[in-house]
C-alpha cells in the first residue's frame, strides 16, 4: 500500500465583498492507492471546493498537493491539464454537467479526443467507447442519444464513463448520487465499487449522506466550516465517534425501529459565516460542551487512537 | 410515447443539425413565414425583371392617383408613378437594409458581448457601462440624431441603425454567454483537459447561439420598421428612390381619397416583418434541444 494522493495544509479562500470566505481552511489527508476517502459534512462546509481544489479546478490559495509524490502545485496550467489522464472527477448533477448539444458518443469521446488518445484511429476509439458503455451499463443503442432523452441514472453512467475514459487512477466523486433516487443510487454506488475492485481505482468520495459514505468508504473525513474535525477508518468512526460534531451527525441518522420513539437531539444554532471566521474552534458556538478555551484557541488534529484524528482537545472528557 | 419516439430517433443517429432542420420544417407557422419571406426576397431580387426601375420613377402626367387596375396593379401615386413598381423596388431597400444592419450589429455584438461575458470583471464593466450610455437614448431617436447631424445618406443611415441596435444585442449576447460559461459542463470540459479555444468553440458558442440568432431575426423585422420610420420622417431613403417608409410618407396627404397608396406599402411592411418574426419563433423552438416534436 502506498499513498496515491496527499494534501498538506490545503487552503482555498474566495474573495467576497465582505472579506475572505474560508471555504477550505488547511486540510491534510492521504489516500492509499485503491482505497476510498469519504468526505462528509453539511452543505456549504467546503467539501466540494476541497474536491475541486485537489484537481486544481479551483486554484488553491495555498498548501501542497502531492500525487504519487509529484508536487501538483508546482505544475504550470498546461502541465496540470495533462494530469487529467491521471485524475478525474464525477460531477454531482448529471443534468447540467453534460453538454446538451453532444450525443452520448460525443460526450464519451470528448475526453479522449481532447487528449488525442487514439490519434486518428477511429475504430480503436469506437471500440473503447463501446467497452466503456458496456462497463458502465449503458445499452449500445443509446450511443446516438442526447442527454435530455435519458434519465438521471443513465446520465450519471455517462458521467462515470467519461471519467473512466482516460484510464485515471484517482477519481473525485462529488456527490455523484445525491441527485438520483434511492434505487438508482445503489446501482451507481455498486458500479463505482465494482470498478474500484476491477481497476484498483482510488476515490475521494464527497457526500452529505452518511449511509452512502458508510457503504463505500475505507476512511472518513468529517468537515465543518472548511476544517477537518475528525478523520478515522470507517469502522472506528461509526463505532467510536469522538468529536461532538461527528456524534451529532451520527445521532441525526434516523433509526428505523418499531415502538421506540427516540428523541432526536438536534444541534442548536446555525453554521457561523465562513467569511472572516472568528478565531478558536469553529464549532464552539454550537457545541454543547464548549468552554472558555474553545473560543480562544484553535483545536489542532490530534491522534487519539491509531489512525483516528480528532480536532477537539476535550473529546476524552465529553464522551 | 414521446420518450419512445425520441429513443427511436436516437437510435437512427440523426445529427443535431438535421434534427434542428426537421423540427423547423415541422413547424407550420415558421414554414409559412419562411415561404413568405423568401417570396418577398425573390420579388426584391427579380424586381428589375418584373417591372423596370424606370417605371417606378417615371412621372406620367395623365395617370395621377389612378385606382388599382389591370394596367396599374396597385394604382398610381400623385405624380403618376406606378405603385406596384415602387412597392416591388422598395422591397430592395427595406430588405437589404434589414439584412445588412442585422448582420453587422450581430457581428459587433457577438464580439463585444462575448468579451464582456467570458472575461467578466473590469472588462465587462468597461464595455457595459459604455453601452449603457448609448442605451440611455432610445435606439430610433439616436438613429434620428445621427442621421440629422451627419447628413442623410445611405452610409450614415446604416451606421445610425447599427449604433441603435448594438447595445441591446450586446446585453443579450453577454447574458447568454455568462449563463453558459458558468454551466457545470464547462467545468467538466476543463476537468477533461480542454483549453479555452475548444471550450469556446465546442461548448459556449453552440449553446449560446440559439437565443442570439433568434434575437437577430426578430431585430431584422424591427429594423425594417426603423428604416421605414426614418424614411417616413424624411431622414432615411430619399425620394424619388422608393422605400416603403417614404411611400407611406408620400401617401399621407392623399390617404383619404386614394387609400390604396397606404394599403400596399403598409401591407408589404406588415407582411414582411410578420414573416420574419414567424421564422424567428420557429428557429427558437427548433434550436432548443429540450423541446421535442
Amino acid at each position: 500500500m502506498s499513498v496515491l494522493i496527499e494534501t498538506q495544509d490545503l487552503k482555498k479562500y474566495f474573495k467576497t465583498p465582505r472579506g475572505w470566505l474560508h471555504a477550505v481552511d488547511g486540510i491534510d489527508f492521504q489516500i492509499q492507492t485503491g482505497s476510498t476517502l469519504g468526505v462528509v459534512g453539511e452543505s456549504g462546509c467546503g467539501k466540494s471546493t476541497l474536491g475541486r481544489a485537489v484537481l486544481r479546478l479551483h486554484e488553491p490559495t495555498s498548501g501542497k498537493i502531492f500525487y504519487e509524490g509529484k508536487d501538483l502545485m508546482s505544475l504550470r496550467k498546461s502541465e496540470m491539464r495533462r494530469m487529467c489522464t491521471e485524475m478525474q472527477m464525477i460531477f454531482q448533477d448529471p443534468y447540467s454537467s453534460l453538454n446538451p448539444r453532444m450525443s452520448v458518443w460525443q460526450l464519451i469521446a470528448e475526453p479522449m479526443l481532447i487528449n488525442r488518445m487514439y490519434g486518428g484511429d477511429k475504430d480503436a476509439l469506437n471500440r473503447h467507447i463501446e467497452d466503456l458503455m458496456d462497463t458502465v451499463g449503458l445499452a449500445k443503442r443509446l450511443v446516438h442519444a442526447y442527454p435530455h432523452e435519458l434519465d438521471g441514472g443513465r446520465r450519471q453512467r455517462i458521467g462515470v464513463a467519461r471519467a473512466l475514459s482516460l484510464n485515471p487512477k484517482f477519481i473525485v466523486c462529488d456527490e455523484p448520487v445525491s441527485a438520483l433516487d434511492v434505487s438508482i443510487q445503489a446501482q451507481i454506488l455498486n458500479l463505482l465499487m465494482d470498478l474500484q475492485d476491477e481497476r484498483g481505482l482510488t476515490y475521494m468520495f464527497i457526500t452529505h449522506d452518511l449511509s452512502v459514505v458508510k457503504h463505500i468508504s475505507d476512511e472518513i473525513m468529517v468537515m465543518y466550516m472548511g476544517k477537518c474535525v475528525e478523520r478515522a477508518p470507517k469502522g472506528e468512526l461509526f463505532s467510536n465517534p469522538a468529536h461532538p460534531y461527528t456524534r451529532a451527525l451520527l445521532r441525526a441518522i434516523p433509526e428505523p425501529s418499531l415502538g421506540r420513539r427516540g428523541e432526536l437531539q438536534v444541534l442548536k444554532g446555525e453554521v457561523a459565516s465562513p467569511i472572516n471566521p472568528k478565531p478558536g474552534c469553529r464549532f464552539a458556538h454550537r457545541c454543547p460542551y464548549a468552554r472558555q478555551a474553545c473560543a480562544e484557541q484553535e483545536a489542532a488534529l490530534a491522534e487519539i487512537s491509531p489512525a483516528h484524528f480528532v480536532a477537539c482537545p476535550f473529546c476524552g472528557e465529553t464522551k | 410515447m414521446a420518450k419512445v419516439r425520441a429513443a427511436a430517433g436516437a437510435e437512427k443517429g440523426v445529427s443535431q443539425n438535421l434534427e434542428i432542420m426537421r423540427r423547423f420544417r415541422k413547424n407550420r407557422s415558421a414554414m409559412i413565414g419562411l415561404s413568405i419571406f423568401l417570396l418577398i426576397c425573390l420579388l426584391a431580387v427579380l424586381a428589375d425583371v418584373i417591372v423596370p426601375y424606370s417605371e417606378a420613377i417615371t412621372q406620367v402626367k395623365g395617370a395621377r392617383l389612378l385606382p388599382p387596375s389591370a394596367e396599374h396593379l396597385f394604382g398610381t401615386d400623385n405624380l403618376g408613378r406606378d405603385m406596384f413598381a415602387r412597392v416591388i423596388h422598395g422591397a430592395r431597400y427595406s430588405i437589404a437594409f434589414a439584412l445588412a444592419v442585422s448582420a453587422c450589429s450581430l457581428v459587433i455584438s457577438v464580439a463585444l458581448g462575448g468579451i464582456a461575458g467570458y472575461y467578466g470583471g473590469a472588462t465587462d464593466n468597461v464595455v457595459m457601462r459604455a453601452l449603457d450610455v448609448i442605451m440611455c437614448i432610445p435606439g430610433d431617436l439616436l438613429a434620428l440624431c445621427i442621421v440629422a447631424a451627419f447628413g442623410t445618406n445611405l452610409g450614415n443611415l446604416l451606421i445610425a441603425l447599427i449604433v441603435g441596435q448594438v447595445p441591446a444585442t450586446v446585453r443579450i449576447v453577454r447574458a447568454t454567454i455568462m449563463g453558459v460559461s458558468s454551466a457545470d459542463y464547462i467545468e467538466a470540459a476543463q476537468c477533461h483537459g480542454a483549453g479555452d479555444a475548444r471550450i469556446i468553440a465546442r461548448y459556449i458558442v453552440p449553446n449560446a447561439m440559439g437565443p442570439v440568432i433568434v434575437n437577430a431575426t426578430v431585430n431584422a423585422s424591427r429594423i425594417i420598421i426603423s428604416v421605414s420610420s426614418l424614411s417616413f420622417l424624411g431622414l432615411g431613403i430619399q425620394p424619388p428612390a422608393p422605400e416603403w417608409g417614404n411611400l407611406l410618407a408620400g401617401a399621407r396627404e392623399f390617404m383619404r381619397i386614394c387609400p390604396w397608396l397606404v394599403y400596399f406599402p403598409g401591407l408589404a411592411l406588415v407582411i414582411t416583418s410578420l414573416s420574419i418574426n414567424m421564422v424567428g419563433d420557429g428557429l427558437r423552438d427548433a434550436l432548443d434541444p429540450k423541446i421535442r416534436d
